[in-house]
């Protein structure tokens, strides 16, 4: 029933060794500093690492609280499978998203600052809190699955009783997190393209990562039926799909209503690079897969609904780039480009992951309705 | 699971809601006017006043113990500072309109020197964004960098409006890089472009040059409100954009985040409220469900 796909251990060594080149240009990077190995400079100190890695990876991570809170808390008891898969991403995601901070940073033996250096005024105060008490959070929501795999009955009815406030905790730190990863650049109007640039980017952060929380979710449910055998019936995925289109359209009328405030419509029909980045970035990753998912044809055919929510997430990882690289560019003197070395850590970062996602797969109960207590 | 008790949850949510009211200080800033550093020290540069010299670039080097831009031209080398960099803390540039030959400012303002550095903000958007404040306002007026509490995060490269702060890129142990307000370069300056003195008098001795000399100069004051104000203030014969200085609101750096941040409280305790809620009526649902299907079970039993 349960079969795994022969390519796997091929595979498996293929990311093993974008592993091992990544771990190699890491030395490289700290040895001969973040200059030697990126293309970061003076007037575009922020790139891949930040823009992909953290903002990314956060977001991509979403569906850890999106999830937690629709079986836990709304009681959508139908969704509980998604839960465990949607939190070891989440972890994981998180995981990755420090090691990629840990590459950019500049002195990264120091990250641990903000706990007894308080700015409280600081975007970048909340982030490093966000990210430290989140990842604990995580962590706590994840033990239960190792608790189940060595059998330790006690400990397990232990942290499930207090499991109701760790999965409150995460929802509201989730949501100051994604929120604050867009509020970083309210500060830079000076830099930011008109497009991007609004007040209301903690808001437009937060929606869209519930978005593409959901997405992955049902992303990572199809793949992994492919790969390990354990399918998810068409049903329930296509359920879940079903608040999709919403809370896209939600996210497009925010977005539209922003523009027409801001006076910055005309921005859209200025036929420059950052325009198409704009229109492809909504049509592609918003609006075309939010109006094809209201049919119920779609919703409900595998391969189909594959991808709509591949263009959602797609979209939301060029928002994330659009924001923090190509809306930056016109502003700076240089432009950037990240190097191949950037480039390959970031891949062996996530390939990295992905292994371990699939060793975790096979030996964890992950894909188990938890037993009632 | 254990549900909440109604008295549990109810002390809980209020000691959240007492300890969001404890920022007082906060709250007490919100409208406030900025601070204005009126007695801080300021200095004053005078573009028309400079002849280009670059003693304040080459002080500046001696007393940080910087080292030169060094290139050669025609088998000679010359310091050749262009822009801000991590050995450049401030820089003498030359904005001369096309086609003008070489008039001196003042008479025909075609050209002028402009002297680039950190404005040294009374409400600096870098020490707003610091996480680890590892840049600090001085009561003084200097806005000073401390590299023990840098985790090298470089938001306040991106936040600054005047692109000011830099980055050793090379280097294993970054540091950001910038003026530090020690105004060597002032004592250099042999024609008196730079003066120092406390803002309030520096701002005053400018506008005394503008009513004075209206012709020579460009009727602003750069400085005295960009931003919320600086400790760095620029006269020009020409117009300080054509300098590279960028056109700035008066509005604070710091207020763009501040509502954000500020409805972080809040934010935690009704979306606590509103998920406790929840879960408590949701538990009510599942008890009430749990104990129809009993009666069902016992009904239909054998």
């Amino acid at each position: 029933m349960t079969t795994t796909s022969p390519q796997v251990p091929t595979i498996r060594l293929l990311f093993s060794v974008l592993v091992l080149i990544a771990v190699s240009l890491g030395v490289y990077r700290f040895y001969a500093g973040l200059g030697a190995a990126t293309n970061l400079n003076d007037a575009f100190p922020w790139g891949l690492w930040i823009g992909f890695d953290m903002l990314c990876g956060v977001a991509l991570a979403a569906g850890g609280f999106v999830l937690a809170g629709t079986v836990h808390i709304f009681g959508l008891k139908k969704y509980e499978p998604f839960v465990r898969p949607a939190i070891v991403t989440a972890l994981l995601g998180y995981v990755l998203a420090i090691i990629g901070l840990l590459m950019d940073l500049g002195r990264p033996w120091a990250i641990w600052h903000p706990i007894t250096m308080w700015q409280p005024h600081s975007v970048m105060f909340e982030v490093a809190w966000c990210v430290m008490l989140y990842t604990t959070v995580l962590f706590l929501e994840f033990l239960p699955v190792v608790f189940e795999r060595l059998k330790l009955v006690r400990a397990l009815r232990a942290i499930r009783r207090v499991m109701i406030v760790f999965i409150m905790m995460g929802i509201i730190l989730s949501t100051m997190h994604q929120s604050s990863l867009g509020s970083l650049f309210v500060m830079m109007g000076h830099r930011l393209h008109g497009l991007w640039f609004t007040p209301m980017l903690p808001v437009l952060f937060l929606i869209s990562a519930v978005a593409v929380g959901v997405a992955m979710v049902i992303f990572e449910g199809l793949l992994s039926g492919v790969i390990f055998g354990h399918r998810y019936p068409a049903r329930l995925l296509g359920d879940l799909a079903q608040s999709l289109p919403p809370i896209l359209g939600i996210y497009l009328g925010l977005r539209l209503m922003d523009l027409n405030a801001r006076g910055a419509l005309g921005l859209l029909v200025e036929n420059s690079f950052e325009s198409w980045a704009f229109i492809v970035e909504n049509l592609v990753g918003a609006f075309i897969p939010g109006t094809l998912l209201l049919s119920a044809r779609i919703r409900y055919d595998r391969s189909k609904l594959f991808w709509c929510v591949l263009a959602v997430i797609a979209g939301v990882v060029m928002n994330r780039l659009n924001v923090s690289l190509v809306g930056m560019m016109a502003s700076s003197p240089t432009g950037y480009i990240p190097s191949w070395m950037e480039v390959l850590i970031t891949a062996g970062v996530i390939a990295g992951g992905l292994l371990v996602l699939s060793v975790m797969i096979q030996t964890l109960p992950i894909r188990r309705t938890p037993e009632r207590a | 699971m254990k549900r909440l008790s109604r008295r549990r949850f109810l002390t809980g949510s209020g000691a959240i809601a007492g300890a969001a009211l404890l920022p007082g200080e906060s709250r007490a800033a919100v409208g406030a006017a900025p601070p204005s550093y009126d007695d801080a020290i300021a200095v004053l540069y005078d573009a028309t006043r400079c002849i280009g010299c670059r003693s304040c670039v080459r002080a500046c080097r001696s007393f940080n113990e910087l080292p030169p831009e060094e290139r050669e031209i025609e088998g000679v080398a010359f310091d050749v500072p262009t822009r801000l960099s991590e050995d450049n803390w401030t820089v003498i540039q030359l904005y001369r309109q096309e086609g003008s030959d070489g008039q001196p400012a003042g008479a025909d303002p075609r050209w002028s020197f402009v002297k680039k550095n950190c404005m040294h903000c009374n409400v600096p958007a870098c020490v707003s964004v610091c996480p680890v404040a590892a840049l600090q306002k001085t009561d003084a007026g200097a806005v000073v960098y401390y590299e023990d509490r840098c985790i090298g995060c470089r938001y306040c490269m991106l936040a600054c409006p005047y692109q000011v702060p830099r980055y050793q890129w090379v280097d294993r142990m970054p540091r950001v890089r910038k003026c530090n307000w020690n105004r060597a370069c002032v004592k250099a300056c042999p024609v008196g472009a730079l003066q120092e003195g406390s803002r309030a008098e520096m701002i005053a001795e400018a506008h005394r040059r503008i009513d004075e000399s209206p012709q020579r100069y460009v009727d602003h004051v750069y400085g005295e409100h960009e931003a919320g104000g600086a400790s760095y203030l620029i006269l020009a014969g020409v117009s300080h954009a054509k300098l590279g200085l960028p056109s700035l609101p008066t509005r604070l750096r710091s207020t763009y985040a501040e509502p954000i941040l500020k409805s972080i409280p809040g934010l935690i305790i009704g979306l606590g409220l509103f998920l406790g809620g929840l879960y408590r009526m949701e538990g009510r649902r599942r008890a009430v469900e749990a104990e129809r299907e009993e009666r069902a079970g016992k009904e239909t039993g054998p």
